[in-house]
């Protein structure tokens, strides 16, 4: 009897090992066209328009910038002039009590319309909704979404262009690394840094995220098709939205790219500083 | 975690939670199997281990598996905190920008 009852588990052990293994073979061979036709639909766009003359839309969701947007349009005007590309910053305003409104149509006059566009909201929406309606406003074919807050510096903006323009790996999405050689913050405590740390182990560790190494930043290149499929999608706000997106890209069979970053806090702390510690981990 | 991104290395075939249920019941079978044959394991390791030592290794098994895991956790967390960059040199860089980004717009007619 106990002979038999020991088999028995031998039989069960082996038999759930089996499944480990035979399903995710099965899941390889699976997901080969999935990812593969998803790389040619990036290669098509990539030969269609030549990525010199493609247009990068900037999203830019705002709430109480009126000091940094002003400085953060300049440097990205710099960015791109400097790296010959066509770019669009797309402010999205939540009705901010600082006025930065009226700051965001100000450079509007000075950068011209055809670089800055405005999109004004009555009540702060969230996040999400903010990134779907600079969304449906820009034109660009590669969405960037990054903080007003000058934590991201745009100057990181042309190696992601890069990354994605590399054609021996072709990726959706190339996101901005803290973690990586080379990247960094700057003046973060070390408790701040193991909440960043921790939240993103536990997230690693619990969700199929395909090795992507920042889970919690919010400084990220998209294909324009990537962020229109997964955007609707996302129902998580705060840092577990950027979690969200990337397991969402790779769960569709999305490639992500990494790049390394530093994270400034100059001006950040001062303004919505509460918020701010929930939303950037 | 490596072992299972040899098995798997997109992680997309499965599930997470399948694949944590597999792993459980696996080591769960391994456990049970360990435990009913209690003593033939006490005999091939008695030369080095003493039996009782072995039992206690044995039973307490899903324990030790927590602790390890718990302290691989911990120390891989440790080992980010420890290495993540830290660039003072950015916020530096950053408000020599700031100044001769301010410098530009007032230039250029704005009001701040």
């Amino acid at each position: 009897m106990n002979n038999l009852r020991h088999l028995f588990y031998a039989v069960i052990a082996c038999a759930f090992s089996l499944v480990v293994l035979v399903s995710s073979t099965q899941a390889t061979i699976d997901n080969s066209p999935a990812s593969s036709t998803s790389e040619e639909g990036a290669c098509l766009t990539s030969i269609s328009t030549n990525s010199s003359n493609m247009l990068y839309s900037i999203i830019l969701p705002t709430y109480n910038e009126r000091e940094n947007l002003p400085i953060m349009t300049q440097l990205i005007h710099d960015t791109f002039t400097d790296a010959k590309l066509n770019y669009e910053i797309v402010v999205v305003d939540d009705n901010s009590p600082d006025k930065t409104l009226n700051v965001a149509q100000s450079l509007q006059s000075i950068f011209g319309k055809d670089h800055i566009k405005i999109v004004s909201r009555a009540a702060k929406l969230g996040l999400g909704s903010a990134y779907s309606a600079g969304l449906k406003v820009s034109s660009g074919q590669r969405i960037i979404l990054m903080d007003a807050d000058l934590s991201h510096h745009p100057k990181f903006i042309p190696e992601m262009i890069a990354v994605m323009d590399s054609t021996t790996k072709k990726v959706d999405i190339v996101s901005g690394t803290r973690y990586s050689r080379g990247g960094g913050v700057a003046g973060w405590d070390t408790y701040r840094k193991l909440t960043s740390c921790g939240a993103n182990f536990l997230a690693k560790f619990l969700l199929a995220t395909g090795g992507a190494s920042d889970l919690t930043g919010s400084f990220r290149l998209y294909e324009r098709y990537a962020l229109e499929q997964i955007l609707p999608q996302v129902k998580q706000k705060g840092y577990a939205f950027q979690m969200e997106i990337i397991v969402r890209a790779h769960k569709s069979g999305m490639k992500i790219g990494d790049v390394p970053i530093t994270l400034s806090i100059a001006f950040m702390e001062r303004v919505n500083s509460e918020q701010m510690k929930l939303s950037c981990i | 975690m490596g072992l299972l991104r040899r098995i798997d290395p997109q992680m997309t075939g499965l599930l997470r939670y399948q694949l944590f249920l597999s792993i459980g019941i696996l080591f769960i079978g391994l456990w049970k199997a360990s435990i009913t044959r209690l003593a033939t394991i006490q005999k091939t390791l008695s030369t080095s281990i003493d039996p009782s030592t072995t039992k206690i290794l044995v039973i307490y098994l899903p324990i030790w598996a927590i602790i390890l895991l718990g302290i691989y956790a911990l120390s891989s967390v440790l080992y980010k905190v420890a290495t993540f960059g830290d660039c003072p040199e950015a916020a530096v860089e950053l408000s020599g920008q700031i100044e001769e980004a301010k410098q530009k717009l007032t230039k250029q007619g704005f009001k701040f």
